[in-house]
């Protein structure tokens, strides 16, 4: 039962991270490589707006804003300096590095277990109903970011962004900014990227610089299971996210219940992403086509081909 | 909804399986004690602290009273948060954590636990926030430092060449434990009639430029323990040696790549010392915030004949009697 318990809190711990990146992934259909240094940096941001005894919510707005800003920086990259979406992310990625070093003065570690974080358990719960109120707590923090991001891409603003993903051309047709939405999904998508880590590290209590190491693709690996899933559903993008991403959580446990070897590990996270993907075909070929570059917003030109208007669930 | 199924079938198959592995034990004289074993990454010198804890409880004739079950989180936090959340549900007797995010994700997870944490290769426990002190933990983790002083390395280096004047270190930027080093060995090395010259780098494809500008201003280079500087060990003793001066270093792990001596920390002993604190914790019933963390109690010396012969440099009479010892 424990088992189970654990994997769920992991499973929606992380499915914030999920539901960012598949704003890029799935609605701007593009894979961001920026999640590898905003993830760590909403961590960092997290960690030391906590050591500096700052309420909660103020912690997670900073979170927010961080990695807010990370996407502007690579929407910047590859608007107005024409950068490869791809490389662009990269780059972004590349400079957090230096820059999630800087906020946590040099240090690559920093651990939290003399301050009180949102997990902290409060008096009143016993030791004994800790997990039921991690799940609770993060049950109530993902289900109302679910509902939120619901609700945008139900919005002008979130249908536009949808449509940018599927068909730019008709974005500048309808006479809409294209750039503008693009900037707006990256930020969106980075700024709850970084939520996520500010929510790990309160989890786990300690911050480690390598805590976005494999980040994307543990986020696309939940998101491709999560569509495989419940792909003969009608469920939108957020659900398939949390359950896509409770799946994954369950499939690492599970390799570490049954002793896998060590070595074995990586490994098996590519191997269940790839049979997720082969069950996916659509996804494969977007995927594909956006390592390529050719999905990329600063190569349009290459959508002129698509004339039909497509819309995701 | 088929997907659904399937997947409940699997979660419901997994759990049996699981529970089939989880024994639980009676308490007697004979009771068998549950290890679980995070470690954080795989390397010679981590390796060797869990070799060190087994070769001590096989050596005190103990080892059948022991379950040990190894985990490595890959050098991931989030997976080392998974294993010790997972060995805490399965009700582990201790949890013996190797590195220091393995150290603090074991120590986060027994939270409110009975559960008694023995930590190992940590540079600093106090700055990793899982002890209060080294005397007393106040927590329910104890362990071994792996932090060993700098001033007897340095002393070898002295002691080899004598006349040596400048040291040169190459660190990494982006890592504590690089920096820590080096900011001790500007301090120490002056006490010994020399001079540290430090240049950091960030990343390993700069270590050849760096090697190039520190080569001709030292008479030797002193590699430190960090992940970089360890990774990179091979290229610096390559460039040090077209320029005919010696590289020493305080992993032994990483002498038969080129390095002509070390004295350094003996990760083996480190483990064994771990392993006394783990039979007096589980058969003698001890707190662990009773037991002060362990140091490094001596280190080991180690030469390269064969480095230090194709240098030119003759080993003092006064080393080889420690060798011989």
């Amino acid at each position: 039962m424990n088992f189970i318990l654990d994997v769920i809190i992991q499973g929606l711990l992380y499915s914030v991270l999920a539901m960012g990146v598949a704003l890029t992934f799935k609605v701007l259909r593009s894979a961001d490589l920026t999640v590898e240094g905003s993830f760590p940096l909403g961590a960092v941001v997290g960690a030391m707006a906590l050591i500096e005894g700052f309420p909660i919510p103020l912690v997670l707005l900073l979170a927010f804003t961080a990695g807010w800003l990370a996407g502007i920086v690579t929407s910047w990259l590859q608007l107005v300096l024409k950068i490869q979406p791809l490389l662009s992310g990269i780059l972004t990625m590349s400079g957090l590095y230096t820059i999630n070093l800087i906020i946590a003065q040099n240090r690559s570690n920093l651990p939290l277990f003399q301050t009180t974080t949102l997990f902290t358990r409060p008096s009143w719960v016993s030791i004994d109903q800790t997990r039921f109120y991690h799940l609770g707590l993060l049950l109530v923090i993902v289900l109302i970011l679910k509902l939120l991001i619901d609700w945008f891409l139900t919005t002008k603003k979130g249908m536009m962004l949808s449509v940018a993903g599927d068909n730019p051309l008709l974005v500048v047709g309808l006479g809409e900014n294209l750039g503008s939405y693009q900037t707006l999904g990256l930020s969106l998508s980075n700024g709850i990227i970084a939520l996520s880590g500010a929510l790990v590290v309160m989890m786990t209590r300690f911050y480690d610089l390598s805590l976005g190491f494999g980040m994307l693709v543990v986020a696309l690996a939940s998101i491709v299971m999560g569509d495989s899933l419940l792909k003969s559903t009608t469920a939108k993008l957020t659900t398939m996210a949390i359950f896509g991403s409770i799946l994954y959580r369950f499939s690492v446990a599970s390799a570490l219940a049954l002793r896998l070897h060590p070595s074995g590990l990586r490994l098996m996270t590519v191997l269940i992403f790839v049979i997720a993907l082969v069950f996916q075909p659509s996804h494969m070929q977007s995927f594909i086509k956006s390592m390529k570059g050719g999905w990329g917003f600063a190569t349009s030109s290459k959508h002129s081909k698509i004339i039909s208007f497509k819309h995701t669930k | 909804m088929k997907q659904i199924i399937k997947a409940l079938a699997l979660i419901t198959l997994s759990f049996t399986m699981l529970s089939a592995c989880v024994s639980t034990s009676t308490p007697n004289e004979d009771e068998v004690f549950t290890i679980g074993v995070i470690q954080f990454v795989t390397h010679p010198a981590l390796d060797a602290t869990l070799e060190g804890l087994i070769d001590h409880l096989t050596s005190e004739n103990l080892i059948s009273r022991f379950n040990i079950i190894v985990q490595n989180a890959q050098g991931d936090p989030a997976v080392a948060a998974t294993i010790a959340q997972q060995f805490v549900s399965d009700g582990v007797d201790l949890i013996y954590a190797i590195a220091t995010p393995a150290a603090q994700a074991a120590f986060n997870a027994t939270t409110d636990t009975n559960i008694p944490v023995v930590i190992n290769a940590v540079t600093s426990p106090v700055g990793a926030g899982v002890v209060v002190s080294l005397e007393s933990s106040e927590t329910n983790v104890t362990g071994v430092t792996n932090a060993a002083p700098l001033e007897p390395q340095l002393a070898l280096v002295k002691e080899m060449l004598p006349l040596a004047q400048n040291i040169g270190f190459l660190f990494n930027l982006g890592e504590v434990n690089g920096r820590v080093l080096v900011e001790e060995a500007q301090r120490i090395a002056p006490l010994l009639g020399m001079n540290a010259i430090v240049i950091g780098v960030s990343n390993i494809s700069e270590v050849a430029a760096a090697m190039g500008q520190l080569l001709p201003q030292v008479d030797a280079v002193f590699n430190v323990t960090d992940n970089l500087v360890a990774s990179a060990t091979a290229q610096i003793v390559d460039l040090a040696l077209q320029a005919n001066k010696p590289v020493f270093g305080s992993d032994p792990n990483l002498l038969n790549l080129g390095l002509v001596a070390v004295d350094g920390v003996d990760f083996f002993a480190l483990g064994q010392q771990a392993g006394v604190m783990v039979i007096d914790i589980l058969l003698n019933d001890t707190l662990p915030t009773d037991i002060p963390i362990g140091k490094p109690t001596d280190t080991r010396l180690f030469i390269n004949e064969e480095m230090a012969q194709a240098l030119g440099i003759t080993i003092p009479q006064s080393l080889l009697d420690r060798f011989g010892q």
